[in-house]
């Protein structure tokens, strides 16, 4: 009971910790954002939110100021289908490499591995060339087409990965029992990866997230612009920056990927738990 | 006689809509416009309805694209066949260098032309001419100078008058370091200010450009180095990492006293602190011990046209409406320096209200030093091919002098080694 | 058996994984070959736009260059090594460690695990200037707090002194990155059934005899694979770097990928990067080759 106790105590102590250390950068970006810009770069660290001001986020938010609004909803479109097409590829192809010895497949392996390596100033003018013809510059569908390039390949590993550490003996078992490899798959084995596939489509939408070149070079407009580039605009060199409206932005952006992360995966370990009682 | 008559209508209205979508498609002119700051994009908003309501049948798209990234887009979209129409450039050399950009001088030297270059100040108009022909037209002036504090140089018993040679300012950097204030400031932390904001400045200042690596400037190249050597005890220990933006944050918290730099740093202080600007003044940056006449290095921000635009006589109509006199005066008084000479600093210093309501009088003294110091003797800043490179090559050898391990005459000749070989190719 | 006929016998044979893969290669195919191969190609030219628009075959002239003449080269490549490796054990640490707690039984699980999300999507630019900041050489949070407690008694300029600023970089790595690697860990260990753990509990393993014996080891194809992917992306990685530093000061902080870019779209010597590009590939393929070796992934026959 007693070494219970302490165990219980000591994990809590080894949450506080990761979350402090996650926090704490974090934490001087909230508190500035609610600061006018004079008052954020001082010369000792001042957490008082005396004077606290709500203009940043008015300003993030506006159409002169950060215009987040849109380039927050471009960012999300071609993010979340860039998530929802390399996971639903992705797992097929896990599948594929996890459970067949096909010939090839380590060839495969090598090549699916290599190909995101090719990045940076000497793909973009190919990128744009193929672009360009399809006539996708400057939009959505065109940024999802490369950053797929970026994210496929390693989804496959990755999903393979998951597909290799669950037993071969559940599907044999439901092959056994009567299912059809199609059954097998989505009865059995579906539900026990989806916290890997869960894992791999956040993987995805956080690249594509994250990116700030292909967005740069490819994107010119409202129509496309993601947020990276957007706020990356917001600094500025010979006009005036608005510090705190970058703070605000920053806050902005982060929290409601944050928050809808917090609201599914709560779903995804309700999928799980039925899965594992099944078997 | 039914079908002919049917006939007849649909030609008629296949003709209709084909010269409605003729007339509806116009021009449409891609602009390239890198300032992404608040004001700067406004200024774009009104240059777009200031052009489609002068010229009807010309549209305006404006692509934003920050400073930093404007010559790598363009990099890719050029060789992509992609060309837009015009672009607000600083320094073009690159884009010179590419063939992007078309020469204006025969349209300049139309009889209708409503720009000429008597209206412009001459340095700053000169720093527009590559290889003897004119690729852009400026808007603003980029004016360089020494920015001081005056009040920690009162209190170090010396006036602004005082800093006229570079031992004056070796002195009054040496009385002004003091608890956490630095009596220099200069960013040697990224390349392009470690070579401009401070040993360009002070070259120009000493009668020499810093890609000069011939025996004529090595007296004065060594002065130079051996001047940020005597400097090295008034600089903060942060210098090896400053960038531009840091150094205006330390300025903005009164941690430096004197700085080389340009007149963009009123707008990358105002979010910081308004209030240092009443403290801070410009002078030319002090004479070099083998100058032979005050000389300070000028700028600009102008328009260019791409050769390869489509639609070149309406981006010329564009661009001469963009820098006439009324556009220029509002645009000089959000950023930067006036170029054109003809400029009333009365209604600039009005339109400057609007931009820094918090320091109206301390922009306007701001703004007139550096036109009494700075653009009567201004000299347009070199035009250097590949200085990219040399930029890197020379802060890596500025800090290793800084650290110690090179003597500033060992400095001089892995300068000399490095540039010539960048210029050799 | 002709050829031809061996390999319909294989095609059909195998046709379940090959038609699940089809959809993913046909795309990477038809979308990554042509730049692929216009790297390849870039790294045999001089081209240097503000030469010539026009690129000459030069043979391998950009990897002799690079690999004799340039005195940065070698200290680039090292430095790459230290991010990448640095930065990958680093994250798997953590990431361990924090999916090993977000898996227990916690009150406000879900809450937690959206925290930890923070690092991960929180803008590379806004980044950037927090830990600029936290590392301001005058002013900054870290010097703030280690010398408030005590632990330092003067300033250092993190990301300016030669000490210092590695681990700067890598502790900004680790903060930004090790959701990737808990995210992934922690869906690894939930694939982790149940009834493994009961029959444990059964035999009296304790807590770290449980991590250790069962934990780990049926962590480990995931653990292997997800490690080997951090690797290649910390590799080609060079955002990190350059909101930080900018590779500087005077390539002291570069690594292989920025110095892509720095020749790339600094320079606009696009022969010489695309070398550099393939250099950089050639070497974490051997990384990779040798890794995955050593975790012999490979060798889980079907």
């Amino acid at each position: 009971m007693r070494r219970r106790l302490v165990r219980r105590m000591g994990l809590y102590a080894a949450l506080l910790l990761v979350m402090a250390f996650t926090l704490s950068p974090y934490a001087w970006l909230v508190v500035s954002s609610f600061k006018p810009s004079t008052e954020i770069f001082t010369r000792t660290p001042n957490w008082s939110l005396h004077g606290a001001t709500l203009k940043n986020y008015v300003w993030a938010l506006g159409p002169t100021g950060g215009n987040l609004g849109i380039f927050f909803w471009n960012t999300v479109l071609a993010a979340g289908a860039t998530a929802l097409l390399t996971a639903g590829l992705g797992a097929m192809g896990g599948y594929a490499m996890a459970r067949y010895a096909f010939p090839g497949r380590r060839a495969l392996a090598l090549a699916l591995l290599l190909s995101p390596m090719f990045q940076g100033p000497p793909v973009m003018i190919p990128f744009y060339r193929i672009l360009s013809t399809l006539r996708l510059l400057n939009t959505i569908p065109g940024l999802v087409l490369v950053y797929m390039s970026l994210t496929l390949p390693i989804c496959i590993w990755l999903m393979a990965g998951f597909f290799r550490s669950l037993p071969r003996e559940l599907e044999e078992a439901a092959l056994v029992d009567g299912c059809s490899p199609v059954q097998a798959f989505s009865r059995i084995l579906l539900p026990l990866t989806l916290p890997g596939l869960a894992a791999t489509s956040l993987y995805a939408f956080v690249v594509a997230w994250n990116d700030y070149q292909y967005a740069l070079i490819l994107t010119s407009s409202e129509r496309a612009k993601t947020i990276q580039l957007s706020l990356s605009e917001l600094l500025t060199f010979f006009g005036q920056t608005n510090w705190g409206g970058i703070m605000a932005s920053g806050v902005l952006t982060t929290l409601p990927v944050v928050l809808i992360f917090m609201v599914i995966q709560r779903v995804l370990v309700q999928g799980i738990t039925a899965g594992a009682l099944k078997s | 006689m039914r079908r002919t008559m049917l006939l007849a209508m649909a030609l008629l209205f296949v003709g209709f809509m084909t010269l409605a979508a003729i007339a509806e498609a116009g021009t449409t002119l891609r602009v390239v416009f890198p300032g992404t700051s608040e004001t700067e994009k406004q200024g774009a908003v009104r240059l777009k309805q200031l052009a489609e309501s002068k010229f009807p049948d010309i549209k305006i798209e404006m692509m934003y694209i920050g400073w930093p990234d404007l010559e790598k887009k363009l990099s890719v979209m050029l060789p992509g066949g992609d060309i837009p129409d015009l672009v607000q450039q600083q320094e073009a050399t690159n884009l010179v260098a590419m063939g992007a950009l078309e020469p204006l001088d025969s349209y300049l030297a139309r009889p209708d032309s409503a720009l000429k270059k008597a209206q412009f100040y001459e340095g700053v108009w000169d720093y527009s001419v590559y290889d003897g022909k004119v690729y852009t037209i400026p808007i603003r002036a980029i004016s360089y100078g020494l920015i001081v504090r005056e009040d920690l140089l009162t209190q170090a018993g010396m006036k602004l008058g005082d800093l006229k040679t570079w031992d004056d300012m070796k002195k009054a950097a040496k009385a002004m370091t003091k608890g956490d204030v630095y009596g220099y400031g200069y960013p040697l932390g990224l390349p392009r200010f470690a070579w401009r904001e401070g040993p360009y400045i002070a070259g120009y200042s000493n009668d020499f450009d810093l890609s000069d690596t011939s025996e004529a400037t090595k007296a004065k190249y060594l002065q130079m180095l051996r001047l940020f050597k005597d400097l090295q005890p008034s600089m903060s220990p942060t210098t090896k990492v400053m960038g531009l933006r840091e150094a205006f944050q330390a300025w903005g918290l009164g941690n430096i006293a004197m700085m080389a730099t340009g007149d963009f740093f009123v707008a990358n202080l105002y979010p910081i602190n308004p209030k240092i600007l009443k403290v801070s003044r410009v002078v030319a940056y002090p004479k070099g011990p083998s100058a032979t006449k005050p000389r300070a290095p000028v700028a600009n921000v102008g328009w260019a046209m791409f050769k390869g635009s489509k639609h070149k006589e309406q981006a010329w109509k564009v661009l001469s409406l963009f820098c006439s006199l009324e556009n220029l005066t509002e645009e000089s008084a959000m950023l930067n320096t006036p170029a054109r000479r003809d400029i009333d600093m009365g209604k600039l210093a009005q339109a400057a209200a609007r931009f820094y309501p918090d320091a109206v009088e301390d922009n306007k003294r701001i703004i007139n030093d550096f036109v009494t110091n700075a653009h009567p003797v201004g000299v347009p800043m070199r035009k250097i091919l590949r200085r990219e490179e040399m930029e890197v090559a020379f802060q890596k050898i500025m800090i290793e002098m800084l650290d110690g391990k090179l003597t500033p005459e060992q400095a001089y000749e892995r300068i000399k080694a490095e540039i010539d070989k960048i210029k050799r190719g | 058996m002709s050829a031809l006929s061996r390999l319909g016998t294989t095609l059909s044979r195998y046709r379940t994984p090959y038609l699940l893969l089809l959809p993913s290669v046909a795309y990477l195919v038809g979308f990554t070959i042509y730049p692929i191969l216009n790297v390849f190609y870039l790294s045999v030219t001089d081209l240097h736009l503000v030469k010539s628009l026009i690129p000459r075959f030069i043979g391998l002239q950009n990897f002799r260059d690079l690999i004799w003449s340039d005195a940065d080269f070698r200290r680039i490549v090292v430095n790459t090594f230290i991010w990448t490796f640095g930065s990958t054990a680093l994250q798997f640490v953590l990431g361990l460690a924090t999916g090993l707690i977000l898996n227990a039984r916690l009150p406000a699980r879900g809450f937690w695990r959206g925290i930890m999300l923070v690092p991960w999507v929180t803008p590379i630019v806004v980044v950037g200037i927090i830990w600029r900041w936290i590392y301001d050489g005058s002013y900054g949070l870290l010097n703030y707090y280690l010398n408030v407690v005590g632990l330092l008694n003067r300033y250092v300029v993190w990301l300016g002194e030669d000490v210092a600023v590695w681990p700067a970089i890598l502790l900004a790595s680790l903060w930004k990155g090790y959701p990737y690697m808990c995210l992934m860990l922690l869906a690894g260990l939930q694939t982790i059934p149940q009834d493994v753990y009961e029959a444990a509990d059964v035999d009296g393993a304790s807590g770290f005899k449980r991590l250790w014996y069962i934990t780990l080891p049926l962590l480990k194809p995931v653990a292997g694979i997800v490690t080997l992917v951090a690797l290649v992306l910390t590799w080609n990685n060079f955002q990190m770097i350059w909101v930080l530093t900018e590779g500087g000061p005077a390539y002291a902080t570069s690594v292989l990928a920025t110095y892509v870019y720095t020749k790339g779209f600094v320079f606009f010597q696009l022969g010489s990067g695309a070398a550099v590009a393939t250099l950089s590939i050639l070497v974490i393929l051997l990384v990779c080759i040798i890794y995955a070796r050593m975790l012999r992934l490979e060798e889980r026959e079907p």
